[in-house]
């Protein structure tokens, strides 16, 4: 046993080794939030690429078709006369997005969707609808590319009337309600992509600068009425569309503040998805804000707290007012 | 003598740490609650929204109605400033309006809920309310008479 223990030799005290670590532990509280926002950066970049390549197949349908594809088409007795003429006939119809499959390198799957004799949910339909398709997703989203309707993103739990892909984007209805006469799928928006009907670029009196064609969308946790926990939200194939009366990151979305220990239908009508629809609007998980892309094509990330009545200008298509948000 | 001098440094360095930590929202806000109520009966499942309007700056804000009262408290509360404020209430309806939709379809519609407040109370609102920014939780009854 050699005794080396000497007072003298160089080394460090414990109070020098606590605070050289208490120093490097400060530094990497520093750097690590640095790095997660850059990586979240990174993320948004892709969304926002991925809101362009959406419109830019829309206006390839609009060249192509001579008309942008309806928002969303849904007919039913229940709309009230006052909505607007629509068929007496139910009919749940597909979305813009289904539309575009063939302009966004989905092809095959748009081939597999019997457009003209089915609904949305019915038969080989469903499968397709459960198809996550990436274009329409943004990787910010912690729940990106879960299944909706049905068990949390299990595939397929249910029967086919559950489980759908999910959309992170929505068309922009305009700045009225969804609902008309207490039916979501209000026939009169004033935006571009709303119900029943389509419009053409040159309907835009306000300018394709000016007026929102998509907007970011989010997913919330809820409970389906016969399958228990499900996540609730837009899915490509049909009703993804949004009206900005809502505001962006709204009281009922995730992560504007939705309350979702609150379940205001708790024990009677548990019809948690209609209730998402309700409440629901433009979101997402960026901090501050969410992506929007203009008719043009431009993609702009449109602030939380931006007024509500300059929102609201952004999203009519012929409004009449000048906006210069962006200019 | 080094040990005072390296707290010293600590102290200054968590300081810059949470000098970054404010309020950078470009409007004023309050915490608004009360209670909600139609022809004298609580609202028990509804929503409330407030639009800024006659210049006051800032996003739609508002919460949902359980049990006939809210609070709205995310991102600060309401903008302060003058709204309009649009109330909505929901119950629930047979699945009649859908009968002709396939069965398994019709279970995932049945219970929609219906609003049922008369349209002066939402699509074309004439409530209005006032949010002060003195007060740091403010409350806002709404007695709703047809």
């Amino acid at each position: 046993m050699q005794t080396t223990l000497n007072s003298n030799r160089p080394g460090f005290t414990l109070v020098e080794l606590l605070v050289v670590i208490a120093i490097i532990g400060i530094l990497v509280g520093m750097l690590l939030p640095a790095v997660q926002q850059v990586r979240e950066a990174a993320r948004r970049t892709q969304c926002s690429n991925r809101f362009r390549q959406a419109s830019i197949a829309l206006q390839n349908y609009e060249s192509a078709n001579k008309e942008l594809p309806p928002g969303m088409f849904f007919t039913s007795t229940a709309f009230p006369s006052s909505c607007g003429p629509v068929d007496t006939s139910f009919y749940n119809g597909w979305g813009w997005a289904a539309k575009v499959l063939p302009f966004v390198e989905q092809n095959n799957l748009a081939s597999s969707i019997n457009f003209r004799t089915d609904n949305y949910f019915n038969n080989a339909n469903w499968k397709a609808t459960a198809t996550v398709v990436e274009t329409f997703l943004c990787p910010s989203n912690p729940e990106a590319g879960a299944l909706l309707e049905c068990c949390s993103g299990k595939s397929n739990g249910g029967s086919a009337t559950q489980d759908r892909a999910p959309s992170n984007m929505a068309g922009v209805h305009g700045s009225n309600s969804l609902f008309c006469g207490g039916v979501r799928g209000n026939p009169e928006g004033n935006g571009i992509l709303f119900n029943y009907y389509s419009t053409r670029f040159s309907d835009i009196q306000d300018g394709q600068s000016n007026t929102l064609l998509i907007g970011e969308v989010t997913e919330v946790p809820g409970s389906h009425p016969s399958q228990g926990p499900a996540l609730f939200g837009n899915f490509w194939s049909n009703w993804a569309v949004q009206s900005t009366i809502e505001g962006v990151n709204g009281p009922g979305t995730m992560p504007g503040g939705r309350d979702i220990t609150i379940d205001p239908i708790d024990g009677v009508g548990e019809n948690r998805h209609n209730e998402y629809w309700r409440e629901a609007g433009f979101s997402s998980w960026h901090p501050g804000g969410a992506n929007f892309v203009l008719a043009d094509g431009s993609v702009h990330y449109i602030s939380e707290n931006i007024d509500q009545s300059a929102l609201d200008n952004l999203a009519t298509r012929d409004g009449g007012e000048s906006n210069n948000a962006f200019n | 003598m080094h040990s005072i001098r390296l707290s010293g440094l600590l102290v200054v360095c968590v300081s810059i740490l949470l000098s970054g930590c404010g309020d950078t929202r470009p409007f004023q806000a309050t915490i608004v609650h009360g209670s909600v109520s139609f022809q004298g009966t609580p609202i028990q499942n509804g929503e409330i929204r407030f639009y800024p309007k006659d210049g006051t700056k800032g996003p739609v804000s508002g919460g949902p109605i359980k049990d006939g009262r809210f609070e709205v408290k995310t991102k600060g509360g309401v903008p302060v400033g003058n709204h309009s404020v649009k109330i909505q209430a929901f119950q629930t309806t047979t699945a009649k309006q859908n009968e002709d939709l396939p069965p398994e379809v019709a279970a995932d519609f049945s219970g929609d809920l219906q609003q049922f407040l008369p349209q002066k109370f939402n699509t074309n609102t004439e409530l209005t309310a006032e949010v002060f920014s003195s007060e740091k939780r403010q409350q806002l009854d709404f007695d709703l008479q047809d």
